[in-house]
């Protein structure tokens, strides 16, 4: 069964188009996942060091990490 | 049966499970916990508002299983069925005939955004377990949405006045991407214990993990104790 994490970290992001948006995203696993996404997931937040942007979501792991925090 | 004995019956039942639940409801983490996690000004429950790893969102994000099922709500139903004495199907009529209340709450999604402050206008869950009246062998729910998908959910946490089949958000009937016509919520714990396009209720005498609690995250939940995998 696939295993599925949170992202952590947005590694790049390519122009969006259709409503998607090609993205490497840090996994909390500690894996990357690659792939285009909807770009509604790429989501504006207010964090104590400032606003900044998330990907929001759950995301395959390549490796099946069990979802554990990295 | 009478439209007097019916509510008669639904009162009844309504004390039976408040007699059965209350104490279990009150000693649940998202309300007794004397040093709960997070930051902010404290919320309705005592729980800071911000739970520990979440950001706020400025907009409302739409997380699902890839899958969006389109229900009118003339072919819209809800089954609660299983551990319990009086299982039913409602359709959209009945489900409008049921109280409904207004309440504004807090959403918090494990993957680490909450939002705040959400209006929304349902049905109590309370008043569902009231209409079917739970075994009192019940101790949890699965929750079954109309894209396949399922949560797992204990009565004492279920049974909280701010859980609510949501049909309302911000005003507007609950859109498609939301989970509309309904849903679930469960404010006091994350968002994914309440299923989008709620199907199916299934009353259980023990617990049992759905789509993600069998991927490893927690059965329980609890966002003030940054309890999210199992």
């Amino acid at each position: 069964m696939r295993t599925a994490h949170a992202a952590t970290e947005i590694l790049d992001a390519g122009p969006v188009r259709d409503g998607k948006v090609p993205v490497r995203l840090r996994l909390a696993c500690g894996c990357v996942f690659e792939g285009t996404i909807a770009a509604d997931r790429l989501l504006e937040v207010v964090t104590d060091a400032g606003d900044g942007v998330r990907a929001v979501g759950k995301y395959p792991c390549p490796v099946n990490h069990a979802p554990r925090p990295a | 049966m009478s439209e007097d004995d019916k509510e008669a019956r639904i009162v009844a039942a309504r004390l039976r499970l408040k007699a059965r639940f209350e104490a279990k409801t009150a000693a649940t983490p998202g309300v007794s916990d004397d040093a709960p996690m997070g930051s902010g000004p404290s919320n309705r429950h005592g729980m800071p508002q911000l739970p520990p790893g979440q950001v706020v969102a400025k907009g409302w994000p739409v997380l699902d299983l890839g899958r969006k099922p389109v229900i009118d709500t003339a072919d819209w139903t809800l089954t609660i069925d299983g551990a319990c004495a009086r299982p039913t199907t409602l359709d959209w009529e009945a489900l409008m005939a049921l109280p409904q209340v207004d309440d504004t709450s807090d959403f918090h999604c494990v993957t680490t955004w909450s939002k705040f402050d959400i209006p929304w206008r349902g049905v109590r869950f309370a008043e569902l377990m009231a209409l079917v009246e739970p075994d009192d062998a019940a101790t949890h729910v699965m929750c079954h949405g109309y894209d396949g998908y399922t949560t797992n959910v204990p009565l004492a946490e279920a049974l909280k006045p701010d859980v609510l089949i949501a049909h309302t958000a911000l005003g507007e009937p609950l859109a498609i991407e939301h989970g509309g016509p309904a849903r679930m919520i469960t404010p006091q714990l994350y968002a994914w214990k309440g299923s989008k396009w709620i199907s199916r209720i299934e009353l259980m005498t023990e617990d049992r993990p759905g789509f993600w609690e069998v991927r490893g995250y927690s059965m329980s939940a609890h966002p003030w104790r940054n309890d999210r995998y199992s």
